[in-house]
């Protein structure tokens, strides 16, 4: 094996075809770890769900342990029953009320409210994956699925 | 040894590459999320900045309360608030010149560059046609009937008003005059009028179209003067203006037009996104679908694309834009893509055949539906690589 290697240095070649073909395994690996995080990563499944009212954060459910935690002030607004595939919460807001079910499998909308002749909010799409988002703005409600910062249009 | 030496190099440097984008490179500590409510909907800013430094936590402070001054100031001047000028434009007499602010007069000089680019496809001037269809916004909140037309449900209004409203001469944006004297700034209602149901109307805007877009450019504008670099900000779901990335480039999220979660994921940065739809504001009677995007040259809410995106330019810009592509048949379109916004990537997505148009390169996004056909669009001579 020595020799092999010494007559590889005499003979200037730094690498073997074996090595080469290593090292390209590696560059695709690398490759796949990137496109993997690039692409994926903005897609995370659905694991909580936030609601927030004019900015402030109202609820959070965690689809992990099934806790819904509404945060101090908000108590005498929130409203839940629990059933054994979901929740149905009803939020007041200084306009009026928005109702949230929220499915324990994995999926929240809007199935209820009194903000407008149009009520968009209930016609939005129901939230399946972590950069999902449902907007009242008479109610200035938001429920949305990701606490990251990336940006989402449409 | 020699040899040994540079394969261990060789492997070291494999592995620092394989764990540079899990490490984050570059990244700052920190990031601060604000939402605001002008223009009828949120406007968030997003920053990545290093909060642990009292000085760079308090410009971060100033620039958002800059920004906070400029939407407050923007909805005034051209917002659905009764004394903005454009609600005051809406209920003067036909013929009346009006003094207006700097922001509408700049403002309505963007409508009125994108309504020549469009050929009118974009149209400010249909505000009593999107008042007709229940998409204006007094029905955002608590709706009261108030005109001759107005209707208990959101429903298919009588088609003589239709024809009413669409008559060349209320539409005609092009009749508006804006004009500047001693530093002020005026506009002039056109003489145009219609009478129907006992009523005379006359022509009316509508800057829904572009007035977020042009609040998000300005914001873009204070936080790059303040040397915020890591940031984005979004006015209501329809116009983004993306500064750096915190690791690269942002990745925007497009949500499906016809499912849950999003079908698109753009990645970009320092640059501007519009999207138009006819998801979010809709409503369903006979199984056809009426959305809020109204088409000047019929009168009706569009019934092509389902969304049309557009990353470049300015928000304002992009706004009209995708509006008037919302408006536009596939094959002009494609025309107009590719004379006039060869430049900019645009992203059309229409529902029916569930085929994504776009003249960007298939490395500048994903698809996040497996069922979706792409479609460059782009001709022969401007296709890249």
């Amino acid at each position: 094996m020595a020799i092999k290697q010494i007559e590889q240095v005499k003979n200037g070649k730094p690498f073997r075809p074996a090595d080469l073909i290593i090292y390209g395994g590696i560059i695709v690996v690398v490759l796949a770890f990137f496109i993997a995080f690039v692409f994926t990563r903005s897609s995370p499944p659905l694991e909580k769900i936030y609601a927030d009212l004019d900015g402030k954060r109202v609820l959070t459910y965690d689809f992990a342990s099934g806790a819904l935690t509404v945060e101090s002030g908000f108590s005498e607004r929130v409203a839940s029953e629990e059933t054994a595939d979901k929740l149905t919460i009803t939020i007041d807001s200084d306009g009026g009320y928005n109702t949230l079910v929220i499915e324990k499998t994995g999926r929240a909308y809007i199935s209820d409210s009194d903000c407008s002749f149009r009520r968009d909010c209930v016609r939005t799409a129901a939230i399946t994956d972590g950069g999902g988002m449902i907007v009242c703005v008479p109610h200035k409600l938001k429920v949305y699925a990701s606490d990251d910062l990336n940006p989402s249009l449409g | 040894m020699t040899m040994n030496l540079i394969k261990k190099i060789g492997i070291v440097l494999c592995l620092l590459l394989a764990s540079a984008p899990l490490f984050g490179c570059g990244s700052v500590s920190g990031k601060r999320f604000d939402r605001y409510g002008y223009f009828g909907t949120l406007t968030v800013f997003a920053v990545y900045a290093d909060f642990s430094s009292e000085a760079e936590t308090e410009r971060v402070g100033k620039a958002i309360a800059e920004c906070e001054a400029a939407l407050a100031e923007i909805d005034s001047a051209v917002g659905s608030g009764t004394e903005s000028d454009v609600s005051r434009f809406n209920a003067a007499n036909r013929g009346e010149t009006l003094g207006i602010s700097r922001t509408a007069y700049e403002l309505l000089g963007i409508a009125a560059e994108m309504y020549e680019l469009t050929d009118g496809a974009y149209n400010p001037a249909v505000g009593n046609l999107v008042d007709l269809w229940g998409f204006s916004p007094r029905f955002d909140g608590n709706y009261t009937p108030t005109e001759p037309y107005d209707r208990d449900v959101q429903s298919v209004p009588d088609e003589e008003y239709i024809e009413a409203f669409r008559t060349s001469e209320l539409l005609d944006f092009g009749a508006v005059k804006l004009s500047e004297a001693d530093g002020k700034y005026f506009i002039t209602k056109p003489d145009a009028c219609v009478s129907i149901g006992g009523k005379e109307y006359t022509v009316n805007l509508n800057l829904g179209g572009i007035g977020k877009g042009y609040a998000a450019d300005k914001c873009a504008e204070i936080l790059s003067k303040h040397g915020v670099t890591e940031s984005y900000v979004g006015v209501g779901q329809s116009s983004l203006r993306l500064l750096n990335g915190n690791n690269g480039d942002w990745k925007v999220a497009l949500n499906h037009p016809r499912g849950s979660g999003k079908y698109l994921t753009v990645l970009a940065s320092n640059v501007a996104a519009s999207t138009s739809g006819d998801y979010e504001r809709f409503f369903i009677e006979n199984g056809a679908r009426y959305c809020h995007v109204i088409d000047p040259s019929t009168g009706r809410p569009t019934t092509g694309a389902a969304a049309v995106s557009l990353f470049g330019g300015t928000a304002a810009e992009g706004d009209a834009l995708t509006t008037a592509l919302m408006c536009m048949s596939e094959e002009k379109t494609e025309k107009f893509v590719n004379e006039k916004l060869s430049d900019k990537k645009v992203f059309i997505y229409n529902s029916e055949t569930k085929e994504l148009l776009t003249n960007a390169d298939a490395n500048d996004y994903a698809l996040g539906d497996d069922g979706i056909k792409v479609r460059d669009i782009r001709t022969v001579d401007r296709k890249r690589g």
